[in-house]
């Protein structure tokens, strides 16, 4: 249903301000001449310090990323100009453990994104990543003296190298697809997380992402270890200033959950609407092992990101659940995949999109049962919202099933507002975008119910910040 | 008290052992039923593209497969809405044995134009081999918001609870097993309005499954 003239009169009188549209003035120590070339990438690698063996990582993943075209399927990236964009700024020359040295200008941005006083109340440990490196890094002490490792992706190169090399890129290969090769050639920044056996880490660890500069190309690169019988749960959040320009944002994220760990990787990401966000993100799930991704995507231009989980043990489980949000101009091209290849593994896929004003969305999916994968178990629903006649929704999801014993059902639905809900609320009192909003969240509630308290409430008001605004 | 008189179309339904049954379509306003019961596989890809152009057109398909030896069954179909109040409905449902192959792509598109329009797709599948393979991909492109689309879709073995209340009836397994085969592939068959169209169907599969299921 459409919203009535007299709502939208109402909701233009409410600021249509994107709550994190503002940029910091900085004087980065270093910053890369615009375009991507052989003699960029060692540049990066000289600043870093690097050993041999990732130079030549980064030289090789660079004539791949040359080599690959563009994906021909998914949004439109045909507008991106790889060569006006910054591969890599450096905001300072070290990484800070203390809030108080962080340099001033950007510590008050992060202090206006709310980060040192989220540490403070719930978390573990955070980290900030500010343009390409991340500029502060912190962790409780307990977890320190129990052997938990949270640093920063380019420290942990340095202090762990036979640890590094161990995991480093043996989930997501360089010749995946052309965006992990470019991470692979000017990666910069990023979480490296290893928690050692039957460790828990009750509190979330988070990492914050922020673009500041215009024309900014940001390649950070996560990688989660997770030892037997361990357990962590990582939290990131996305933001950047509204430039005309276009921004970059290509991470790549590496999990391997061991024999009877569990992750949980949630994403808040609200990159302002001229960043493209394109992805890669896969989990490689052992014994008796859970990961859980949950992936909220409410900002940027364009999205492409696929999470993965490629249950690998027996009795592995592996869900995802994701909530996307588009609006004017925005798509969201999202989706999951779940290779099931041991047997009595089981998944799980939830992926609701809410689209409105011409925004759209699409699920993009793959669940692939192997023979062999005895006794598997998958479910996966897709749910669309669609607010008014302009928007769009899309879902390909593709089932290979190879396995007799396995039991697979997939449903999606497309809906709308319906008049009759609406009569309902409104004849109990509510104002009519009171109802479209209560409609909304209840619809997203199942996913948002699953974020951290704060978090939740955050992505509640976002929701209702987005419903109000931008009704042209 | 004046009566007043429904004007409801004649349902006109087309049984057929042929997937190019799907071709019989007509651009008029008459609800259409196509039921198509597969026990051949056939080599390549079929592609059944439909458009839907006139007002309240009401379309539904019916595909029973039965897939046996190394038959392949690959088809997509197709269908875009663009006139308003248009409904179609895909139920496709498919029984896999020895190193058979079905390979479906089903396509719901639904264009701004096509207001108050209906489209849903189903495509379930009994894996009773080891060696069979299933591959499903359901579409969906909705541009208006004004209409409702939809599609489920399942792939599994034969329920053991089901099997158990059989069983537990003191029916033999082959039987319990024939009965809910039959049952499955004839699940949908409650939204076929034609009563003889429905039992012509009921002794086909019940002929091909006595063929089949041996």
């Amino acid at each position: 249903m459409t919203i009535p003239k007299r709502t939208k009169k109402t909701l233009e009188k409410i600021s249509n301000q994107y709550k994190f549209g503002f940029k910091t003035d900085t004087n980065p120590i270093y910053k890369s001449p615009q375009g991507l070339n052989n003699k960029i990438v060692e540049e990066i690698s000289r600043q870093k310090a690097e050993p041999e063996w990732m130079l030549n990582l980064r030289k090789k993943a660079l004539e791949i990323f040359f080599k690959k075209p563009l994906p021909s399927w998914g949004g439109d990236l045909t507008k991106i100009n790889f060569d006006l964009l910054h591969y890599y700024i450096k905001p300072q020359d070290k990484i800070e453990t203390q809030w108080k040295n962080v340099p001033k200008e950007i510590k008050k941005t992060f202090d206006k994104l709310g980060v040192p006083q989220a540490e403070r109340k719930f978390l573990a440990g955070t980290g900030a990543q500010f343009e390409s490196e991340m500029i502060y890094h912190s962790l409780q002490k307990e977890l320190t003296k129990k052997g938990v490792i949270f640093e920063s992706t380019d420290i942990a190169l340095k202090k762990y190298p036979k640890l590094f090399k161990e995991y480093f890129g043996k989930v997501v290969p360089v010749t995946d697809n052309k965006f992990a090769a470019l991470n692979y050639a000017v990666w910069s920044g990023g979480s490296f997380i290893y928690v050692p056996k039957n460790t828990h880490v009750n509190l979330p660890l988070q990492a914050y992402f922020r673009i500041n500069a215009e024309r900014m190309g940001q390649f950070e690169r996560t990688l989660i270890i997770a030892d037997e019988g361990s357990s962590v749960h990582y939290i990131e959040g996305c933001t950047a200033p509204i430039y005309s320009t276009d921004s970059l944002h290509s991470a790549v994220v590496e999990i391997i959950v061991k024999k009877g760990a569990r992750v949980q990787y949630t994403t808040i990401q609200n990159w302002s609407n001229n960043v493209y966000n394109l992805v890669t993100k896969r989990a490689f799930v052992y014994e008796n092992a859970e990961m859980l991704w949950l992936d909220c995507n409410i900002g940027s231009r364009l999205t492409m990101k696929y999470p993965a989980i490629f249950l690998l043990g027996e009795n592995a489980k592996g869900e995802i659940q994701s909530l996307a949000f588009a609006k004017e101009n925005q798509h969201q091209d999202t989706g999951a995949k779940i290779f099931h290849s041991s047997p009595n593994t089981s998944s799980k896929i939830v992926a609701k999109s809410i689209s409105k004003s011409s925004g759209r969305n699409s699920y993009r999916g793959l669940l692939k049962i192997s023979k062999g994968a005895k006794n598997t178990v998958s479910h996966v629903s897709c749910n669309a919202l669609l607010i008014d006649e302009n928007s769009r929704s899309d879902t390909y999801p593709t089932m290979k099933v190879e396995e007799e014993s396995a039991t697979v059902a997939h449903e999606a639905t497309v809906s709308k507002i319906s008049e009759e809900q609406m009569f309902y609320l409104m004849s109990r009192g509510l104002s009519e975008e009171e109802a479209v909003s209560t409609i909304v969240n209840g619809f997203a509630t199942p996913i948002i119910k699953q974020l951290p308290m704060e978090y939740a409430l955050e992505l509640n008001r976002l929701i209702e910040l987005e419903m109000t605004t931008h009704v042209a | 008290m004046k009566k007043s008189i429904m004007h409801k179309p004649a349902q006109k339904t087309i049984i057929s052992d042929d997937i190019s049954c799907m071709n019989t379509f007509t651009n008029d306003d008459q609800p259409l039923t196509i039921v198509a019961v597969l026990d051949k596989g056939w080599k390549g890809t079929k592609t059944f593209s439909l458009n839907l152009k006139n007002k309240n057109k009401n379309v539904n398909f019916f595909i029973i497969i039965i897939a046996k030896n190394s038959e392949e069954f690959s088809f997509n179909t197709e269908v875009i809405h663009e006139a308003p109040n248009t409904k179609s409905h895909y139920y496709i449902r498919s029984i896999l044995l020895d190193n058979s192959k079905v390979t479906y792509k089903g396509l719901l598109s639904i264009k701004k134009t096509a207001k108050s329009s209906e489209s849903y797709l189903s495509h379930h599948s009994l894996l009773l081999s080891q060696n069979a393979k299933v591959e499903t991909i359901p579409s969906l492109e909705i541009e208006a918001n004004d209409a409702s689309a939809g599609h489920s879709a399942s792939m599994g073995k034969i329920d053991d609870e089901m099997m158990f209340y059989l069983l537990s009836r003191g029916i033999d397994e082959k039987t319990s097993k024939d009965i809910l085969i039959k049952a499955f592939l004839e699940k949908d068959f409650d939204k076929i309005e034609d009563e003889n169209a429905k039992k012509i169907l009921d002794e086909k599969i019940e002929k091909i499954l006595k063929k089949t299921l041996k």
